[in-house]
Formats: structure tokens, sequence, C-alpha cells
């Protein structure tokens, strides 16, 4: 014992005198980075330094490769953080200063997180599952499903989902934690609330009952969520708490993965998994990307969570993760303080020493905002508890973190003041196009060897780190919707940090008609003003010949804008949907039984409300006289696994596959049939990789920036179509929303 | 020979004792005693020459003196007879005396508008001037120079007095004793010099200096170059002793120092001139170095306190600032702002680049131009001029410093990088030859030189026997008598018309007359039949003559003249610049053109050549050289932020980079160690 302590010593000190001379190092590389160089100069060497980039780039990855194609990325970056922090910053007026350097600050943001991002991705650490123990040493489960006003259906799938995961039975139990159906609801003044709680908490107690999962509601609605599963926690005593949303619906193999990484070390209070969601958001939905490009989480999941793994900072997402009761108790309970209790447990728990854990398979599958005012609610929610973790929790200087660690937490809690960059970044060429202002002292020769060069590498180092799951300018968009709504939350937040409530955000809303996003009139005046700047530019670019270059490169910055808007503006038009259960594209063989015959199939989408199938055309005639049909699902050759009633819907006939195209719903007779199907949907987490790896594709920055430009133009016409079309609408023309018919 | 050494040594500081004329008032004596600290001792004193004890002849430099026939009815007597003393000439009192010593300054300035003519004449002296008289030559024409601002010198040198140039008479006390009172040579003692009238032309003055020795002369030709000291109002200066300070000082303006800010009145103190321009208004001479970083973003700020009187309220209505020509701001009166005590304040910025290296005119007026008096003061407003106060700055940016070279437009601005310590101490001028053409060119340039550089390069080496290696080498000479290293570094193409888009008149050359161009003298050469040229030996290129075919291909050489830089063949960091022509005559002849303004402002890239026009100029740049000539840049290594643009400072970027990126991963792998442990626990 005491030779593992003088081994772990020794090796400690050992650790320190390498970081010591890395960071000597370190300190030499930022001189470097900071001798100013003439603009000929600084061309070769940048021009040098591309060539190493895209050369690492291209290199068959590993650790290694990685790290260099890093550092080269962080050479450009910090000579023009140095560069701009020590040349272009000039006194013209003081209007122009005052936009120069919210300019500068801006930039400087983006390079922070930058730099930020780089560490924490610098070696994403790839987990894989620990093997279970033997069942007499498997720890016991509480699994917690908090509500809050979500439907019985959606908390139905999510326990029956719940009840099939592979565990010993006796060591898992399933809890709905309704804090819909609290005392404080069923006994409130408002008869028409008490009402609806009551008739909540009475069907869901049945439901309950029914599936064999128990009910627990508490007196008070207090602290949110947090409150609810802290009520929970004293009214259960398993080893571990699986925490799931009430949409998020687990797989079969979820616990099988997990619970054994507890098993493997002690101070394991986290075992994190990505949240997968079956439905697109609105901005997937409304520029028609959800099957085609990767979804806007999956960076977060499949790849930063790794990264944070590896500095031990990965952290609670609120739902679909294990966390240890002792510890969370020990710390008492969850976190409140803020709204953001996931991060602000796992941040505690950190700081006191213990280990959290992400596994990047996906294992529950959930739900995302149908409308856009879900999906800023929610976003806003995240800045605001993210900000509120930065301003009250302080995690750079925090106690008890490693410096990794609180790095990583000071990227997740930066990040989200993205809305301030993104508004300056979208505003700060109208300044220069408009007004004239000199906000940017630079000429073209600096600029091309400094700023270009930073502007590449920034780019192919985004690609390269998450070119698999997010396409170059996805991350724009997303933030440029966003901005202008989180902006004013976060100002709020940062004057009143303890101030901001928790909201639940909606899921499983259903949009029948289109209609353009009450959103969306802010967008409408940046693109007006875009427009102005850019004809402002035109007429300066003949004008003011002496500075062509310098309005050529700010409109440059303003068409990216612009494009930029018109995708948002497309997105905020939103479209009505077709389907009330989201359906995911599958490729199962399957036998369709119409009384005695069997037809050969293949199960193209899936959904909790039906499915497609492909048939042989020849089939037509006797699939068209029938109704109802059986549909069998063989796992292995003869076996059936899953046997499901449907009622066979629409038949016709598709070109593409030059099949027939059968659709139907599932008619489940009993509970068994209905929890088969769950299993069947919702219980691969095989089916959820496959569909997250059919949707990745790398573009390159050139190839998104162009798609970019073509959803752009096309839905933003529509969303002009549709509001010129409302506006001659009414004034009694026609019909304004012929879609929606 | 001995005189070389204390050139070579460096003077820096002089203590003279001056009296105040002839009428025996030699109360006014000025010493700098006080101003030099920690001078060291004085140098070991050189071997006086034994004064002649020979009886007074007529001198060489006066008898064939011919006066003009205008002056000859003041003075027929002149020339014939030996002079012993010639007298000043009665001056009225208020009226300008060319004798005085405090007027050295204006007599040469006055003389002529373009280039001011300049004689010297050793006293004694044979039809080739020694090595020590060429030395003394060049520290005299600096002296002079630099006392003519930028007017170019058209120098000559003989035996005798020139009747209509400003001449210099350089001598012992002993050998001038005809011409020199005894009073004078009492008054002047061991060390000194005089402004005497030319006999036969009493009011051209005759420079003097003299001594009782070479040592004593040569002390009077190095106090010739404090330019900055006020002479004394009387008709000679005596000079007691010469001190070498440790550092050597600025004899003109000192350039301004980058990040730092500088009052006019301190640019005055230093030396800059500030007075009236012809445009009107104010003008003020700001010396920048040379080697100067052009950072875009760097901007110099100016703050001009001001007053505007009555008159030149009414006239105009604008303060106008122009530099080096162009008017780069007008601010009306009304936008200036009121200064805390009197007055008005108008700032403003100007990029740095719109400076030139070396100097700059920044010229201060008003709309109403040269109706109105301007003038400089510290404080007391007149009611109806513009007034600029003493207390008005300009703020240098902090920028690094470092340049790209070869620059001959930098050289011929600034005499960089030629022009190391402000002694000239860094450099050597290699004259081919002691032919009077190859000297009097030298001199006008090392002139010229001098005042661009607004250095006395007292520490320079003049020579035409041996050129130091250690020091930066201006080579000045025919180009057959260069040294062959050195001249196969000029192309044959710089010497002809060929390539230039000007269609001057091409001159050709009979065989006989030519000489060898490089790649004969290439084949001849490894013929074995090439005898090499040395520096010293002028008339080795006869043997090379002699090789040439005849009937070979008649290759049109030019009468042009051509400068060029080059860094040394032989020492690393040491730069060559290089004058030559086909000929000494025709060097001579194109010297003296060089000099002036018109060509000598259009110096320029690597190689420069000019021939009789300002039109007939063609400069080789590094962005358009001719194919046929090849052109090393190098970048000399002064300042740490620019020099990294050295290959030096790239691979110590790369070794800095590459070990960041193993220790980085060095630090990763025992990251990884850690974690994996950590995870295994």
């Amino acid at each position: 014992m005491v030779q593992t302590s003088k081994t772990a010593r020794h090796k400690s000190k050992h650790l320190s005198l390498v970081v010591f001379f890395w960071f000597l190092s370190f300190l030499a590389f930022l001189f470097i980075c900071a001798l100013h160089l003439e603009h000929r100069s600084q061309w070769y060497m940048a021009g040098a330094l591309l060539v190493g980039l895209f050369v690492f780039r291209t290199l068959k990855r590993s650790p290694t490769t990685r790290v260099v194609f890093l550092c080269f990325a962080l050479f450009i970056v910090l000579r023009y953080f140095f560069w701009r922090t020590l040349q272009t910053l000039e006194y013209y007026d003081w209007v122009s200063f005052s936009i120069a350097i919210i300019l500068f600050l801006a930039e400087m943001y983006g390079i922070m997180i930058f730099l930020f991002g780089s560490f924490v991705n610098v070696r994403p650490f790839e987990r894989k599952p620990v093997p279970l123990p033997p069942e007499d040493q498997l720890p016991t489960i509480d699994v917690m499903i908090p509500s809050y006003n979500e439907s019985e259906e959606i908390l139905e799938v999510t326990m029956m989902a719940a009840l099939q995961m592979r565990y010993p039975e006796q060591k898992r139990k399933i809890y709905l934690l309704d804090d819909g159906g609290t005392d404080q609801k069923c006994t409130t003044g408002n008869d028409a609330s008490r009402e609806q709680a009551l008739t909540r908490r009475e069907s869901l107690f049945r439901l309950c009952n029914k599936l064999g999962v128990q009910y627990v509601t508490r007196e008070r609605n207090q602290h949110a969520k947090a409150g609810n599963i802290n009520d929970a926690m004293k009214k259960t005593s398993g080893d571990l708490l699986l925490i799931l949303d009430a949409d998020h619906v687990p797989t079969e193999n979820f616990l099988e993965n997990t619970v054994g990484l507890f098993n493997q070390d002690e101070k394991l209070f986290l075992v994190q998994t990505p949240h997968f969601f079956v439905n697109p958001d609105p901005i997937e939905k409304n520029l028609n990307t959800f099957y085609s490009a990767p979804s806007e989480n999956e960076m977060f999941y499949r790849v930063v969570q790794q990264g944070l793994d590896y500095w031990n900072a990965s952290f609670f997402c609120g739902s679909g993760a294990l966390l240890k009761r002792d510890l969370i108790e020990a710390q008492g309970g969850m976190s409140g303080e803020t709204i953001t209790e996931d991060a602000e447990t796992a941040l505690s728990l950190h700081q006191r020493g213990y280990n959290s854990a992400f596994i990047s398979e996906p294992m529950l599958s959930g739900l995302q905002p149908e409308t856009m005012g879900g999906f800023i609610g929610q976003r806003i929610r995240w800045a605001t508890g993210m900000v509120q973790i930065f301003l009250l929790k302080r995690p750079i200087i925090m106690r008890g973190l490693s410096f990794p660690q609180r790095l990583c937490y000071a990227n997740s809690c930066m990040f989200w003041f993205f809305p301030f960059a993104r508004l300056v970044f979208l505003l700060a060429p109208v300044a220069f196009l408009v007004f004239g202002l000199k906000i940017y002292a630079a000429n073209w020769q600096t600029f091309s060897a400094y700023a270009v060069p930073h502007l590449v590498a920034v780019m192919t180092v985004s690609s390269y780190l998450y070119g698999r799951v997010r396409r170059s300018f996805v991350s724009e968009l997303y933030e440029l919707i966003q901005s202008v709504y989180c902006l004013p939350a976060i100002v709020k937040t940062a004057m009143r940090p303890r101030a901001p409530a928790f909201k639940v955000t909606p899921k499983g809303e259903f949009l029948n008609r289109t209609f353009i996003s009450p959103l969306a009139f802010p967008f409408y005046v940046l693109f007006l003003i875009n427009v102005t700047a850019l004809s402002f530019g035109a007429a300066r670019y003949f004008s003011v010949p002496e500075q062509s270059t310098a309005t050529l490169i700010t409109m440059g910055f303003g068409f990216f804008n612009t494009v930029i808007l018109l995708a948002a503006i497309g997105a905020l038009l939103e479209r009505r949907q077709r389907r009330a259960t989201p359906r995911m594209p599958v490729n199962i063989e399957a036998r369709l039984r119409i009384g005695e015959e069997r037809y050969d199939c293949r199960i193209v989408d899936i959904s909790l409300g039906g499915c497609r199938m492909l048939l042989k055309p020849a089939y037509e005639r006797d699939v068209q006289k029938a109704e109802k049909a059986i549909l069998e699902v063989s796992a292995s050759g003869r076996k059936v696994d899953f046997a499901f009633n449907l009622d066979l819907k629409i038949l016709r006939y598709d070109e593409d596959s030059e099949m027939l195209a059968l659709g139907a719903e599932f008619d489940h007779q009993d509970l068994d049939e209905r929890k088969a199907k769950v299993r069947f949907v919702t219980g691969s987490s095989d089916r959820w990789m496959a569909f997250q790896k059919n949707r990745e594709c790398r573009l390159g920055v050139i190839g998104s920036f162009l798609y970019l430009i073509g959803i752009g133009i096309r839905y933003s016409f529509a969303h002009f179509g549709y509001l010129i079309r409302s506006i001659l609408g009414n004034f009694g023309s026609r019909n304004p929303s012929s879609e929606n018919a | 020979m001995d005189f070389i050494k204390p050139i070579k040594l460096g003077l820096s500081a002089v203590i003279l004792s001056a009296s105040l004329g002839l009428n025996g008032a030699y109360g006014q004596s000025t010493t700098l005693d006080e101003l030099l600290q920690g001078l060291r001792s004085e140098q070991e004193p050189a071997e006086a020459t034994e004064p002649s004890n020979a009886e007074p002849v007529v001198p060489e430099f006066l008898r064939d003196t011919v006066p003009p026939p205008k002056q000859a009815t003041k003075s027929p007597a002149a020339t014939a007879e030996p002079v012993p003393g010639v007298s000043v000439p009665e001056v009225e009192e208020g009226e300008f005396s060319p004798f005085l010593m405090s007027n050295l300054n204006e007599i040469l300035r006055e003389r002529s508008s373009d280039s001011v003519r300049v004689n010297l004449t050793f006293v004694g002296a044979g039809e080739l001037l020694t090595q020590a008289q060429v030395t003394q030559g060049a520290a005299i024409v600096q002296g002079i120079g630099l006392r003519t601002e930028l007017k170019p010198l058209q120098i000559t040198y003989g035996a005798r007095l020139v009747p209509g140039r400003f001449n210099i008479l350089i001598g012992t006390s002993n050998e001038l004793r005809s011409v020199l009172s005894p009073e004078l040579i009492e008054g002047i003692g061991n060390s000194g010099m005089c402004l005497i009238p030319m006999p036969g032309y009493e009011e051209e003055p005759v420079l003097v200096i003299t001594g009782t020795s070479a040592k004593g002369i040569n002390e009077a030709v190095l106090a010739l170059g404090f330019v900055n000291m006020d002479l004394p109002a009387a008709q000679f200066l005596s000079i007691r002793r010469v001190l070498f300070p440790e550092t050597p000082p600025y004899f003109g303006q000192p350039p301004v120092n980058p990040g730092q800010s500088y009052t006019f009145l301190q640019l005055q103190q230093s030396g800059a001139p500030i007075r009236p321009v012809r445009t009107g208004g104010i003008g003020i001479q700001v010396f920048f170095p040379a080697d100067i970083f052009d950072r875009p973003t760097a901007k110099v700020n100016v703050t001009i306190h001001f007053s505007v009187g009555q008159n030149t309220r009414r006239s105009s209505d604008a303060l106008i600032v122009r530099l080096n020509g162009s008017e780069v701001l007008r601010t009306p009166w009304g936008e200036t702002l009121p200064a805390d005590y009197e007055g008005r304040i108008v700032t403003f910025s100007l990029p740095i680049g719109r400076f030139l290296s070396g100097r700059n005119l920044l010229e201060l007026t008003s709309d109403s131009g040269s109706a109105s008096e301007f003038s400089l003061s510290p404080t007391v407003a007149p009611a109806n001029d513009l007034l600029i106060f003493t207390d008005s700055t300009i703020e240098i940016p902090n920028v690094p410093r470092g340049t790209r070279l070869p620059n001959l437009k930098l050289t011929s601005r600034t005499l960089y990088p030629f022009v190391g310590k402000p002694d000239g101490s860094e450099i050597a001028f290699l004259l081919t030859d002691n032919r009077e053409q190859t000297v009097c060119a030298a001199w006008m340039l090392i002139s010229k030189l001098s005042q661009v550089s607004n250095v006395f390069l007292y520490g320079s080496d003049v020579s035409f026997t041996f050129a130091n290696p250690d020091r930066h080498l201006v080579v000045i000479g025919a180009q057959s008598r260069i040294h062959t290293k050195l001249r196969q570094l000029i192309p044959e193409t710089s010497f002809s018309e060929l390539g230039s888009s000007k269609n001057d008149e091409e001159e050709y050359f009979d065989d006989e007359e030519r000489e060898p161009t490089a790649i004969e003298r290439f084949f001849t050469n490894i013929s074995g039949e090439f005898k090499r040229i040395e520096a010293d030996d002028p008339d080795g290129i006869e043997g090379a003559e002699g090789s040439i075919e005849d009937g070979e291909s008649r290759n049109p050489i030019g009468s042009r003249a051509v400068m060029t830089s080059f860094a040394s063949p032989e020492k690393e960091g040491k730069w060559v610049l290089v004058f030559t022509a086909r000929t000494d005559d025709l060097l001579l002849e194109r010297v003296r053109q060089l000099v002036k303004t018109p060509f000598w402002s259009q110096i320029n890239g690597y190689q420069f050549s000019w021939n009789d026009t300002p039109s007939s100029v063609r400069a080789l740049l590094p962005e358009k050289s001719f194919s046929e000539v090849s052109f090393r840049e190098t970048i000399i290594p002064v300042p740490m932020g620019y020099g990294v643009s050295l290959r030096v400072w790239y691979i110590f970027s790369a070794v800095v980079f590459l070990t960041f990126v193993l220790m980085t991963l060095l630090v990763l792998k025992h990251m990884d160690h850690t974690i994996a442990q950590r995870r295994k626990e």
C-alpha cells in the first residue's frame, strides 16, 4: 500500500514536471505567435501552416495527428489573436472605436470558444460498455420518470419501454414522478386546474397500476424537476437512479450497457448517454433536413461529451443518465439553485472529486419541441441555466475542480454567450457599409495575411472535429435563430442571476396547419438591414474607390449574413405536421399475413402509430382487398419474434423502388401487443445508430455553403410567398393558406 | 600617413577657443568642457610634422590666380609678389561680413541656388594627392556640405585658388605665412581656421585651415564638421584640443526614435531646422530613421498648438499641413480646439508610411500662404500672425525597426545600412585610384552622403590603397579598376541602354577604346591570358584590353554611370555600394550630375544607372528586375520584431512550434496514463 502510494506520488511529481516544461514551451510558443511580421512574411508563414493543417487533415486520424493538426490551427489562430489585439484597434472617433471594441470583443469571444473547444476535443474518449457483474452483485435501480404535463400516451410508451429494459426484475423498479398531480395542484383554488390535476392523477395512477409502475407524487411543486427527484429519492432506496424524461424512451440494452461502469469505478456518480430524437426540431422540419443531415444536438452528444469525458467533465443532461444514489444524497440531493439542475448537480459532484462517464451509443429516443416557440423556449432555459451556473458557481475558479474540468465547464457555460457575438457579427458590416465607420484597422494585405488564414483554419478545424456530425454553417444558422431571443434572457440573467424560473419544454405538440412563426418579425428587420447594407456597399464600392477592397471584403461578410438570414427566415415558416407520431426510416424484412396467406415485405419506415411496407407488385390484388393483416417480424429465420395486428390504410405504387407501398396502422389487441410494439419500435439502439450513420455526410465547407444558399433561397421564398399570400388574403383576394386545406 | 589614425579613431568633441577678430579683442572663447561628460583621455598625439624653417616664397596657389577684369581694377597688384597677410576690407556696422567665421554657413548657402562650387587647395601638393590629403579633403567637404544643408557641392582641387569658387586653403601656418598676418597666425595658434579675402578678389572669402603641424590641421578639419556649434563672430577660430567622447555624437540632426514624443522645441534644440518655407508658413524638418518598419496601422500623431492673429484669420479660414510638399490636413479654424493656456490645438494622425526615411518637411501654413507672417514661439502671440507654439508635439509610434536590402532609395536618403554609428566608423570609402577625377567624384559623393544622412563621417576610412574588410564598403572609381570580385556583380547591361525604355542615343566605342565586358574577361580569364586587376593597379586593364580580339561584336557600351549595392561577397553582414562608370572622366561628369536633386531624388531599386539627363535614369527594382540580372535580397538582422523575417527566426519558430507539439503530445500521453489509472482504480 505504501509502495503504491509512493509510486502514485512519484508519478504525480513526474506529471507536474512534464506539465511545467509544457508550460514553458507554451510560453515560447505564445512568444512566436505574438511576433509581428510584415504581411509578406506572414503570407508565407500562414501558407506553410495552412499546408501543414491540410496535410494533417488528410492523414489517417490518430490521437497524434489530431494533436498536431490542432497545434497547427492554434498557431494560426493565436497569430491572428495577437495581430488583431495589437495591430487593428485604432481610435478614429468614439463611435467607430466603440463599435470596433464591440466587434473585437465578439471576435475574442469566438477565439476563446475555439480554444476551449480545441482543448475539450483534443482527445475524445469513446467508452465501451462494461459487462454486467453476476446477478447477485448487481445494484438495485430506481428508474425515475419525472413528469409535469406530458400526455398519458407519451408516458405510457416511456414506462412500457422502461419495463422492458433487460435487467433482473427484482433489481429494478420504475417510478412515475408526477408533478402534475401533486396535492398542491389537486387542491388549488382554480376549479379547472384542480379538476385537471385530479383527473391526471387518477388516470396516471391507473395506468401505472396496469403497467406495474409505481406512481409517486408529492405535496407541493417545489424546485421543479430537481425537487421532484429529491422528493422521490426519500421514498425509494435503489443503489442507482435512472432518470428518464417523460418522452425519453429507453432501449432494451440501456442498463446492460451502463450499470457495469459503476462496478468498475467506486467514485463514479454519473453515466450519461446521448439523447437521440426521433422527430425533427422545427428548423430541421421547416428546412426539410432531418433525414439528410445530422441533427444539431449530435455535435454535443457524439463529439463534445466524449471530449468532456476524457477530462472527467461530462455532465448530467437531465435524462438518460444513471446516477449513484449515495453520492447524490451525500451532497444533499439534486441541486436546484439554477434552472439547469442537471449540469449543476454534476458540477457539484465533480467538485467533490467524483467521476462521470459518457457512453456515446444512443440508448433512448426522445421528442424535440415541434414549434419554434417551444424550441426557443427550451434554448432560453438552457442558456439561462448555464449562464446562472457561470455566474453563481463560477466554475473557472471553483475549488475542487481540476484545471481541465474548470476549462470544460467554462466552455460549456460560456458557449451560451454566443447570442452577443452572433448579433455583433450580423450587424458589424452595416457599420462600415452604411455609416462608413472604421471598425477594423487593416488593409487588404494584412487582412489576407492574418484574418483569412484564421478563418480558413477555424472552418477547417470545425470541419475536422465536427464535420461528421454537423455541416458547416449549421451552427451559425441555429445560433442566429436563437440569438435574437436568447440575448435578452441572458442579459436579464446576468443582471439578476437568481430570478429565472424553470419552464417545462412542451413535447408532443401537433401542428395541423402551416403558419409563419410569430418569432419571425425581427428576422425581417435584420434581413432588410443587411440587404440595405449590401446596397450601400455596392454604391460605396464605386463612389469610394480607395476603399473598394475593404468594401468588397465587408460585402462578402454581409452576403454571408444575408444567406444565413434567408435560411433562418425559411425555417420560420412553421410547416404542418403530417403525422402525429414521427416515423423513422428502417430496413426490416417481415411477412404480412392476410388470412392464411403470407406475403414477404420490407418495412421501410416505422413509428409507434404504424409503418410503411414495400411489397412485390404481384401481391397487389390480394393486398388491395384486405383491410386487416398481421405483421410478422422474424429475427432469425423461422422464429417469429413479433406479430402485430395492422389496419391496412393506403396502397400505392412506389415509382422509386417499383414496388407496392403499403401504409398501415398498428391495431393492437391487448397490453402485451402494445408493449411488444413499443419494444419493437423503440427498443433497439442499433437502429438509432444506423439512422445516425445514414445521416452522416461530409459536404465540405463550400458544399455546405452552397447547400445553405439553396435551402435559404428555396424556403425563404416559400416564406415570403406565404407572407404575401397572407397579406393578400387579408384583403379578401384569396384564401391565404391553401397549403393547410 | 599619420593623419589617418586620428581620423579613423573618430572625433567626439572639440574644445575650442575662439577670439573675436583681428583687432585684438580675444576676449570671447568657447569651450565644451561643461557640456561633454565622461570624455576619454586625449588620443596619442600624432607625429607632428617638423615646421619648416624655410624662407617664405611666393606660394604656388597664388602664382597664377588671374583676377577678372572688374576685380582686377580693385586689386591690380595681386599675385605677383608675396603677400605678407591679406587685410580684411572694411565693413560698416550692421552689414554682412563674409570674413566672420560665424557667417560661414550663410556664406556657403548664398553662393548659388542649386549647388556650391568648392575648390580645395593643398599647399605644396602634387598633381596626385596623397592618401592623407584625400582623407583630409573628404572630411573638409563633409564639413562644408553639412553647412550648405542639401545643396550639393561641385568640387575641384588644384594647386591654385580659383576665383568664383569657394576656396579652401589647407596648409601649415608656416606654409601659409605669406598669406596670413602674424596676428592671425598667433591668434590661431596650434590649430584653427580663418576667413581671409582672396588676394586680388577682396570680397571673395577663402577658408584657411591651418595649424602649426599636420595634427593641428587635422584638428581644424575635424572642427569644421561641428556644424551644430556656433562659430565665433571673429575672423578666425582657434582650436585648443580635440577630445573623443565614449559615444559618437550626432553632428547633424539626429533621427527621431520610435515610441518617443518630441516637442518642436526639442526638435529645434537637437538641430532640426525650423524656418519659414517657400510655400509660406513654417517648415519643420523631422529626420526619420532609415530602418523604421512601415507597419500599415502605425500612426504618427501630431499636435499643433497655435494661435491665429486677426490678419490671418481674416484672410484665411484653415490651418494647412503639408508633408513633403503634399497637403495632408486642412482644418478650418473653427474645428480646432481651444488650448488650455492660450491659442488653439489641432491634433491629427498620419500613417507612418507617409514619412520617408531621412528628411521630412512638415509645413504648417494657412490659406493666405506667404501673405502672412509666421513665427515659432514658446508663448507670446503677435497680434496678426499665425504662431506655432514650440510645445507642439510629434509622437512617433513604437514600431519595430528593420528593412529589406539592398535599397538604394533608402541609401540615398539615409546612407543606410552603411552608416551604423553616427561617426561613420563602419564605412570604408575605397577609391580605385587617386586620379583627380576619381578623387573629386569621391569627395562629391562623400559630401552628398554625409548631407543626406545628416552625419559627419569623421570615423570613416577613405583610401585608394586599402579597404578594411570589416567595414561596409563604398567603392568609387572607373569600372575597369574595380576589384574583379565586385566588378562581376555589376551586370554589363547596366552601362548600356539595353533594356531601357528610354531611347537615348547609344554610343559605340571603337574596339581600341572600349574596355572588355565581364563575359570577355571571364573567357580570357579561363584561357589564362587575363591578368588580375587589383584595386591598386590602375593600369592593369591594359593587359586585359590586349586580350580582346579585334573584330568582336560591337557591343553598345554606354555613357552611363552605375550605382549599385549588394551584400559583401567577403564578409557576412557587410554591404557594398559601388559608383562607377566606364572611365574616370565619365564618372566625374556623371557624379557631378548625380549629386543634383533631379538625379539624386530618382535613385531607386538595387541598381541605378543614369546618363546626362534626369530622364535617362534607370532603376532596377526587385519586382521588375531584368531577367538577366540576378538579385539577392537580404534582411538586415536588427530588430527582433522585424528580424523574425530572417530565416533564423523561421527556424526558431519552427523549433518552438515543434517543441510545443511534442510537449503537448507528451503531456497528453501522461494524461492518458493517469486517466487510465484512475479508471482502473
